[in-house]
Order: C-alpha cells, then structure tokens, then sequence
C-alpha cells in the first residue's frame, strides 16, 4: 500500500511545476465543500432507496469490454476502453444498467431490488455543464411481480427523492413504449420507421413542431399526411387519469389498436400513484 | 441521465439480452467480471457501509475532511512515482484525447490536488478504489479500496506524525476485528545505520530492500541476498544483522539506542532521527496511544518517498494477513509538481483485508441486507390498493416499508423469512375481513405477539412504536 516513489527526478519534473497541474479533460475534483454537500445528496437518496427496500450493490468500475459491446447503439463510441496490455480487454462502464444486468445472470437471480450509486465513463464533448466521469444514483426492481406494481413503487421512489430534495418544482412526464408503438402503426407509419420516428419526437423538448415535423417528412420520408397525424396526437398532456378516460373513449382515435390497448394496465399503475 | 438502451430491451430480465453477433456465446459462456475485480453483493455492502462508517467518524472526529478526485488521472501526473511498480498501472486507450491511466494509490492524487489548488496545508481523508494490474493468484484484487489520511503541511515537529499515529490506533481499536502491533521506524536513522555499518550510499535502496523482506524471511536468507546478490562484505553484513534485529517498546528501545555507547552516536542522522523520535514517543505517550506500538529496526518499507517516520501495523491473531495500514512521512512529493514543497504525512488502510475478515465473522454479527422495519402483507391478491395505501402512509412518515399481497397459503412462508432472513421487526397483516371491520393485525416479530389494531390510527401507532423500540437499544432511526 505504501507508494514507492523513485526518489530521483524524473524528466517531467520542471515541465510539471511550470505548467498548472491539472485533471484530465471532464473529470473534476470534489473539494471539501462539494464533498459536504455530495454527502448530504447522498443521504437523502439512499434514505429513500432503503425506505423501499433497496439494497446496495456495487460493481467493477470497468466490465469486460463484450459485456458493453452492442448494448448502447450509436453511443458505443463514447466508450473508454482500457488499453490491451496483455490482459483481457475491458472498458469503464458507461451506465449502471448493463452492470445490473450482468449482474443478476453472473449470479443468476431472478429477481432483486437494488440501489447503485457510482460514477459512470462517457467520452462525450465537455462544456456546458457536461462531464466525462459523473455519477449516477438508480434504483431498478428486477423480477416477475404483480402488474404495474414494481412500476409504481420506482416512480414513487422518484417522487419522495424530487421532494425531499427541495431544489425546486418539478414535472415528471410519463408515457408507454407499446401505446407510442399503436399510436404510429395508426399513424401510418412504416414499421421499420418506428425507431428512427421516435427519434424525432423525442426532439420535441427542444425543438418546435414545425421542426420536427420537417425532419419526419424531408429526412426521415414520412408523408405529411401521417406526420400530420402524429402530430394531432403528440400534442396530448394532461393530467394522467383523466387523459387515459380520453383516450379509452369509444370514439378515442387509439380506441380498437391491439398495441394501445395493452397500455390499458395504466389505470392500476395511476390508481396506484394517486394513493 | 437517463440511458438510452437503443438496440437493447430496457426491461431488466433474469439473462442479458445483448443484441448482436455474440448473442449464443454470451449465453453458453459464464457472465463474468474482469479479473482481479469484484461485485460488491447486499450483505458485504452492508459489512462495507459499517466499516466506512467508523473510519470517517474517526477521520472527521480529528478534523479531516473529505476529498475526491477523477478515477483517472494524466499518464504524466503518474509516471515517475512507482519506481519498478510502475508497470502495474491500468493505461486507458489510446482513443484520440490525452492519454490517461487508473490511479494507483491515492497520495499521488493527493499531492497533485494541492499543486493543481496551489494548497500549502490540508487534512484530508479520501475512501475510494484504487487499481494495479497485479497478480490476482496471490489473493490479490486489482480493484480495491484504500482510506487514506493525510495532513499536509508546516506544523511543530512530529505534532502532525502523533496525529496521524493517533488515528490509526483508533481505528484499528474500534473495527476491534483481533490484536495488532504498529512497527515504528525512521527513514533517517535506517540511513543512519546503513553509513555507520559500512554501506556505499548508492546501495541504500536496494538494501533498505531486502531489509524489508525480513518481515517475511529469515535473516539468513536476506544476509545471503546482501552479499551474493547485492554485494555487500560479510562483515558490513553482519553489522547490518546486529541492528536490525532491535525492537522493542518504543521509549525503552529509544533510551539504549541514545546511550553513549550505542552504535548510533556520533552519526548525524542517526541522531536527528532519535531526536525527532523521542518528541513523537512523548507525544504518543501523553496521546494515550503507545501500547500497540513497537520501536522496530527493520522496518524499512520500499522507502523510496518516504523522508521521516514510517510505520506498519499487522494482526498479530490466528490468521496472518500481512499488514492492514502503512504510512508515513513524505516531504517531497508536493514539491515534485508544483515546485513547492509542502512537507506531508499520512495513513493508508487496506481496508479490503478488514472486509475479508469481518465477511467471516458475519455468522456472528447482525448485518442485515436491507433497514426495513414494516412489511405490509396483503391477504389476497386483489387487496394491492389497501397495501399501497399502507405502506404510503408509512413512508410519509420516513419508516422503511415493504409491501406485497399473496395468496392466504403463502402467508406462513413470508411471515417467516420477513423474521428469519430479512430480520423485518413488525408485519402488518390485512385481508377482507380486517378491512371491513376497519383494523389491521400487527404482529411483532420479535416478540411473537399479534393483536389488532384500527386502520386508521396505524400510522401513528407504528410511528410510536418503532420510537419506543429504537429509545430502548439507544438508537436513532
């Protein structure tokens, strides 16, 4: 443990002393004062997972690097990989998902209900606020329970957080993959289009409908008409019970599509956050 | 910061599910982790927290306070500091920035914070991992936890060395994990002892180097490897064998050595060092912590940045485990990047041998994976809505609760492993007969003891409860 410093003076020494001494590219010091503040974040959110159950789990701070290969898409290029010097070949963890995951197979559980608080690696552009070493504060109920149940309790987890918290008001927005996926099978659109069309709506927090609408049809080949319908569609929030009672009408335009009518679990999921 | 598992199902199953080319390997071949490396599961990071807990008291009892610093830090902050460890460092990829590698211990990132935050003084702890591409056959991770104290800085000779002393006792009194011995020495007065026996001064190091293996050879292997391997004469050999040897209760050991007719006198840095020893044992003494101490010649400890004291404590119980802190005094290091220097000293706790031993005793301590106190089971399974509202009003009011509905045969099985495997305190038990007469039945596990108690009053009923229980073993929730 003790470092065994060469007492010599290397070569880099008086380059070292003129030029500022500094962290790598979007990585950062936490000094005492951040350190003090880190800890009471920390306190509130762990308090939280443990009220509901959670138990703490930690993982390598690198995976092997098949563990991250194929898993993030386009985003596998923000990977660290660790040099090959001789041994397996690694890579620092990009999120606390896929180690979960691993996890649960390399010691084959079938359920568990666990909090991670770790930093993650992500070679992305710095400023902004952006960083390349961050943490990251989950909790993920694995497992085959009731319907919508375990879904209830992670959003009721957020919520107790965002309170205690008390930086601020705060929305949290909420849909459902299957009845996006019915809403653009009735849009028309193609499905191998879903994908990359989802894409675009996702844009729509930082972007005008106009905006998007122009990428659906001159980049991503959509006919106006169907962008047009979706966007008739997107444009519905409101509060959850009451725009599910919309949506479930009769003359409701998801009414009578199978995919849509799979998100009909929602009431129990709402009825369950309104309690 | 949400992820964006693009290609892959974002549900969470049992089995990965990569997309892509490997798909059939994965799932023939065992999921594994990189070698050297480890997951932390539930119970050892409950072992993990409470060993955490009473380090940082200790820490921030003495005025340390905390510090973080990047898992990876510039290749050039790093090179030069290792000697021939240096090629135990984890390099990152060349991938097109600067070229980084994983820390190897935390005082380098410490020395190079003061320097980057131009700091002449600081009393800092730090408890974070560290990697060295090690030999993992020798029970060795790569991956592993160091806490670190140090306190940099112009102070009153030796007062910052007690301290650092001090703390470390402490610690290693309450983990109270088995007794240890804390080996004692001084840079200066090894140099000292190198010269007056006849050792060219440049073989100090790789002599203070097989002087280091005493701890696990026999002197006569290390004399061997003074005079075949390295060259000394036999009789500066045995000179050597003479010393080294010596140890003993510090201020008893410290009083022979400045005798007039010890070896050491009239060598100049010899005495420097017992002078400076003598203040640090006075200290000690006063500071209540000399009793676990031994004034030893032979500790050497790969020297290289160590400039004063340098210290080590062992178990001396059943199981040898080699050392579990080490540390000592290093002046030079700041002042090798930034110029300035600012004379350090410090502790390093290789807490993973403290884990390993405390996850075998675990049979005997209660660790528990989670902290819950109320579970609430629903008789049934249509009753989720009554759990839900239970075990919301319970969070309201911060008491950790679990909730779940099961079908009337399965009650038996809960209620049994909420007591005997989760260690849960209280179960609430509510099926269509307690709803509609208006009550829930409590039971206290502990105890043994059910009764009923109104629904609407629950809450607050539990509230006092746990208060009264928690009072009782002097707690706080």
């Amino acid at each position: 443990m003790a470092t065994d410093l060469s007492s010599a003076a290397g070569p880099n020494d008086t380059r070292a002393s003129r030029r500022g001494v500094k962290v790598p590219k979007g990585t950062r010091d936490f000094d005492p004062l951040q350190m003090a503040i880190r800890e009471k974040v920390f306190g509130i959110v762990t308090g939280v997972f443990k009220r509901h159950g959670g138990v703490a789990l930690d993982t390598p701070v690198f995976e092997l690097k098949e563990t991250l290969m194929g898993k993030y898409g386009e985003d596998s290029r923000l990977i660290y990989d660790l040099a090959d010097q001789g041994g397996e070949l690694s890579s620092l963890r990009y999120d606390l998902t896929v180690p979960f995951a691993r996890y649960l197979a390399t010691k084959k559980l079938t359920s568990m209900r666990r909090y991670h608080i770790a930093k993650v690696y992500r070679r992305d552009n710095t400023g902004r606020g952006r960083f390349r070493e961050f943490y990251q504060c989950d909790f993920d109920i694995a497992g085959q329970y009731e319907s919508m149940v375990p879904d209830f309790e992670i959003l009721k987890v957020l919520t107790e957080i965002l309170d205690k918290l008390n930086i601020g008001d705060y929305e949290v927005k909420l849909n459902h993959r299957r009845l996006l996926d019915g809403m653009l099978e009735l849009c028309g659109v193609p499905a191998e289009k879903f994908r990359t069309i989802c894409s675009a709506i996702d844009k729509l927090d930082k972007l005008a409908w106009e905006d998007v609408r122009k990428e659906m049809v001159l980049d991503k080949g959509l006919t106006e008409d169907v962008a047009d319908k979706i966007g008739n569609l997107v444009k519905m929030r409101g509060k959850p019970m009451e725009l599910l009672d919309e949506l479930m009408k009769e003359d409701s335009p998801i009414h009578g599509n199978a995919a849509s009518q799979q998100s009909s679990a929602w009431p129990q999921l709402l009825h369950g956050c309104d309690i | 910061m949400a992820t964006d598992l693009s290609s892959a199902s974002t549900e969470v199953t049992a089995k990965a599910k990569p997309a892509g080319a490997n798909d059939t390997k994965a799932s023939r071949r065992e999921v594994k982790v990189p070698k050297g490396t480890r997951d932390f599961d539930p119970l050892q990071m409950a072992i993990r927290e409470k060993v955490f807990g009473i380090v940082t008291g200790v820490f921030k009892r003495h005025g340390g306070v905390a510090l973080d610093t990047p898992v990876f830090e510039l290749k050039e902050t790093l090179m030069g500091k290792y000697g021939e460890d240096s090629k135990l460092i984890y390099d990152l990829a060349d991938q097109g920035g600067e070229l980084s590698s994983l820390r190897y211990d935390l005082t380098v990132p410490f020395a190079r914070y003061l320097a980057t935050k131009k700091l002449t003084s600081m009393r800092r702890y730090h408890i974070a991992k560290v990697y060295r591409r090690d030999n993992p056959a020798r029970g060795r991770y790569r991956e592993f936890y160091q806490c670190d104290f140090d306190i940099a800085g112009q102070y009153e000779s030796m007062v910052p060395d007690f301290e650092i002393l001090k703390v470390l006792a402490e610690i290693l009194d309450k983990l109270n994990i088995g007794d240890y011995e804390v080996k004692l020495n001084h840079r200066r007065l090894l140099d000292g002892m190198l010269e007056l026996c006849g050792v060219p001064a440049e073989k100090f190091r790789t002599i203070c180097s097989a002087i280091d293996k005493l701890d696990k050879l026999a002197w006569e292997d290390v004399r061997k490897e003074m005079v075949l391997d390295k060259g000394l004469t036999e009789d500066v050999a045995d000179k050597i064998g003479s010393l080294v040897k010596m140890r003993g209760k510090p201020m008893e050991l410290l009083d022979e050595l400045m005798k007039e007719d010890s070896p050491f006198c009239g060598n100049a840095a010899s005495q420097q060092a017992l002078a400076e020893l003598k203040q640090l044992f006075t200290f000690m003494d006063v500071g209540k912590c000399i009793n676990r101490f031994v004034f030893d010649l032979s500790l050497a400890r790969g020297l290289d940045y160590y400039t004063g004291v340098i210290f080590e404590a062992v178990f001396t119980g059943t199981v040898k485990m080699g050392s579990i802190a080490a540390g000592g005094r290093y002046d030079d290091l700041v002042g090798m990047f930034s110029g300035v220097q600012v004379p350090s000293v410090g502790m390093s706790l290789g807490i993973e041998r403290v884990f390993a031993i405390m996850e075998g005793q675990a049979g005997q301590l209660t660790v528990r994976k989670t902290q819950t106190q109320v579970l609430v089971l629903g008789i049934g399974k249509s009753l989720w809505n009554v759990a839900i509202g239970i075990a919301s009003e319970l969070w309201e009011l911060e008491i950790a609760t679990e909730f779940r509905c099961v079908a009337p045969g399965k009650i038996k099985k809960q209620l049994s492993d909420a007591s005997e495997k989760d260690g849960i305190p209280w179960v609430v038990l509510v099926g269509q007969d307690e709803l509609n007469q208006g009550i829930v039945k409590l039971r206290d596990m502990a105890a043994k003891q059910e009764e009923e108690v109104r629904r609407d009053n629950l809450a607050a009923d539990l509230q006092s409860r746990i208060c009264a229980c928690a009072a009782l073993k002097g707690l706080t929730i």
